[in-house]
Parts: C-alpha cells; structure tokens; sequence
C-alpha cells in the first residue's frame, strides 16, 4: 500500500544574510512556527553578528584580555564553536575572524559584493602585512559558561560565522517541533543548511543537494532526511576578487588564506547541523583525505571535486538510486536543540 | 625577514600552539583517568571495611555510563536515503 505525500508548508524569507525556509508538517501551525523562527533568528543576529558593530560578539573586543559577560545564547554559540573547533582539530577555528576581514569579507556579503567588484590594489604580495596570517587559535578563547563570562585576547577577532547559523537552525527546530505539545515535523534551512525535529513527512524530507541552496539544477540528486541535520559548504558561493585571485568565504585556520582547491562543495548528514556543517567546513579545508576522516566518523557525505566528479562515503547514497548503505551508531541529543529545551 | 620567511614563522607559531593544546587535553584526560582509578579503589577499600557482606559491584555499563563525553562529531540516527521527484528544500553553498 502506498501513502500519497503530504507536501510540507512552507515559509521563506531572508534573514542572517541568505535565506531562511521554513517547512512544517502541520499548515495550521505555520504562523506560529514562523514567528518562532523570526524571533530565534532576531536573537541570534544580535547576539552573533559579526557585521553589526551593535552585536554582542563584537562589544566583547572593549573587553581586550578581561573577563567579558555574555548572555545565555551566546554563551551556548560560543561554547559549540570551541567543541567543533576541539572535534575537527582547529580547522573550523572561531579565531579565524581576522583571516577572513583580511582576505576582504569584512562587511556584509551583499554590501561587499556591490562595493568591492574587483582588485583589492592596496593588497600587494610583497608586503608582509598584506600575507595571510594563520588564526591565532580557538584554544586561546576562556570560556566559562557557568559564570556566564568570556576571556577573548586582545586582538582576537571572533568569528561564528562557521556555526552561528547551524546553531540557530538546530535551536528553532527543536523550539518550534515543541509547539503545541510536539508531533509536530520542522525543518529549519538557513542557507541551505538545515536541522530537523520531529516526526518529519511520509518518506522523510526530500532535500535537493547541489553546489547553490538557491536552486536546483538539473541532475542534483535529492536523498531523504529523516531526522538531525544536514549541511553543505561549497566555494563556489561567496566568492569575490582580491589582488588578482578569486577568493572565497572557506579559510584554512592553519594558514589564513585559501585551502588547497581539491574539493568545490561538500554536504555532509549528522546527528544536528552544527556538526554537519562543521564536518562539511572542515572536509573542504582538509582536503584529500576527507573522505576517509569522514567515514571514520560515520558520516555520511558527498563531496564533489573542482572536476565535478562527486565521490560519497559512509552510507550517503550513490548516484540517485539504491538504499542508503548502513546505518550509522547512537546519535547524542544535538547541543543547540537541548539549549533550546532549557530556554523554554 | 621576507614574506615568505614571515608567513612560515606565524603557521608555525600556531602549529606549536595546536602541539601544547593538544598535549594539555591529553595530560587532563590522563589525570582524569588516574583520579577516577585513585578514587574507585579507595572507595572499594573503604566499603570493604565497613561491610561483612559486600553491595554488588557495580556493572561495567553502569561505570561506563558516567564517562564524559568526547564532544566529537556525531553521525544521524539514520544516513539519508535516496530520494526522488521535486525537493522540498535545497542543500548548497550559501
């Protein structure tokens, strides 16, 4: 017997610099749903936002090496950025804020996009303060959640920009799939990045996968998603030009500049967004041998190589049929989604 | 110094830094460890003392169960399927 599919409804608007969709098994819940994510996605803006001089994380540089107090949310973000930091061996690095402003994103993509076209003339090679300069490391950041305080070194430059959004789509699916007593199915994509909660569809999401979240091109496989979350980094996406290369927005901690090109754009399943998102990062820093630290994770991924040759690895399915191979072990409950419960 | 010479000295400042980091989160587990095994057998010593009839020892799940977690990456309950028809939602670069 076969179950006609429902199709989920659906909310889309921009928020955090891209786009947020919204998809609920329930329409009736729709309203409420949106208006929950708006709200989550406000705080995490003010709390996070590294292109908001009024943001929490950028006032805690007045602070330069002193204990700085941070809320509850920004605690919790910071506190995953350092745990993927720790987990992917510093190549997600929240340090690495001063290697992206200096490769030129240093103001909203949309705002650097229009302003700065071309060249960056100012930024000769020859010069040993235009160089990269490597991320001064995620281990130098003091945190003490329970005391509520940060210690950032003078002259760190923290940037979430890795995890910050990952964080706020595992959050608001947890918070909305509680609404109304549960039962009800969420995904939360931010930019193509997305947590769900849940009893998801008949058959599970249907989640197209691609190098642009915008669009689906023709020959994007699509897998089904049945439950934590999924993520996808590509360099093809928020590029733009400097000293006469294309740089983009995925930068090695190690180095500072640009990782090696072996992979264009990589999507990979966990057991919540932070952690596909930051495997993802980290798979296209890493370089050759991601496939094999993401099997020995148990993480099913595809990665496709500036070739356009995709190669998948622990359970993810090949080409666009056949079952998925394997079930990965005990997936933990997802930190954003338990900090999202406590908030309650 | 050259450029070169410069950008070598600072991968090399952090890698170092990487070194102590990871050498410290050894040393913190490895004492960890010792002071859980310090305090279980002086634990188990002290019940020894105090009872004819020893409690049950406890099971290795239930020891088990009180590690810490590692904090790494985490795998889905379940990898995704394959799927067809039109998406509900698009996963991309952003």
């Amino acid at each position: 017997m076969s179950t006609t599919r429902v199709a989920p409804a659906r909310a889309t608007f921009p928020a955090l610099g891209t786009t947020a969709v919204l998809l609920v098994t329930d329409g009736r819940a729709l309203p409420d749903a949106e208006r929950a994510l708006r709200a989550e996605l406000a705080a995490i803006d003010a709390a996070c936002s590294r292109f908001r001089p009024d943001s929490e994380i950028m006032r805690l540089a007045r602070y330069a090496g002193r204990p700085a107090p941070v809320s509850p949310l920004l605690a919790g973000a910071l506190a995953e950025a350092l745990r993927v930091a720790r987990a992917t061996d510093g190549l997600v690095d929240p340090t690495v804020g001063q290697a992206v402003v200096d490769l030129g994103y240093d103001r909203d993509f949309a705002l650097l996009d229009r302003d700065r076209p071309d060249t960056f003339p100012d930024a000769g090679a020859e010069r040993v303060d235009a160089i990269p300069r490597p991320a001064p490391g995620w281990w130098r950041i003091r945190l003490d959640e329970a005391a509520g305080t940060v210690v950032v070194p003078r002259g760190v430059l923290v940037d979430l920009g890795a995890t910050a959004k990952a964080y706020a789509a595992d959050r608001a699916a947890a918070r909305i799939a509680g609404l109304g007593g549960g039962g009800l199915g969420v995904l939360v994509s931010l930019g193509g990045d997305l947590a769900t909660a849940g009893p998801g569809p008949a058959g599970g999401w249907l989640v197209g996968i691609g190098d642009n979240h915008r669009r689906t091109a023709s020959g994007d496989p699509v897998v089904t998603v049945r439950s934590g979350g999924l993520a996808t980094s590509s360099v093809t996406q928020r590029s733009w030009r400097r000293a006469g290369r294309t740089v983009h927005h995925i930068v090695d901690p190690r180095t500072g500049d640009l990782p090696e090109p072996v992979w264009r754009t990589v999507s990979v399943a966990a057991a919540c967004c932070v952690d596909a998102n930051a495997a993802a990062t980290a798979a296209v820093v890493r370089g050759h041998d991601a496939p094999a630290w993401l099997a020995g994770l148990g993480l099913a991924a595809r990665l496709v190589g500036h070739d356009g040759n995709p190669v998948t690895v622990a359970g993810w399915p090949a080409g666009g049929s056949g079952a998925s191979q394997g079930t990965p072990p005990t997936a933990r409950a997802c930190a954003a989604s338990r900090d999202s419960r406590e908030a309650r | 110094m050259d450029p070169t010479q410069a950008r070598r000295l600072r991968i090399d400042r952090r890698a170092a830094g990487m070194r102590r980091q990871r050498r410290a989160t050894q040393a913190t587990a490895a004492g960890a460890v010792a002071a859980a095994v310090a305090f279980g057998w002086a634990f188990a010593q002290a019940t020894a003392a105090a009872a004819e009839t020893p409690p049950p020892a406890p099971s290795t799940t239930d020891a088990g169960a009180g590690a810490a977690s590692t904090g790494g990456l985490q795998a889905p309950a379940q990898a995704p399927g394959s799927g067809a028809g039109q998406p509900d939602v698009q996963s991309g670069g952003s």
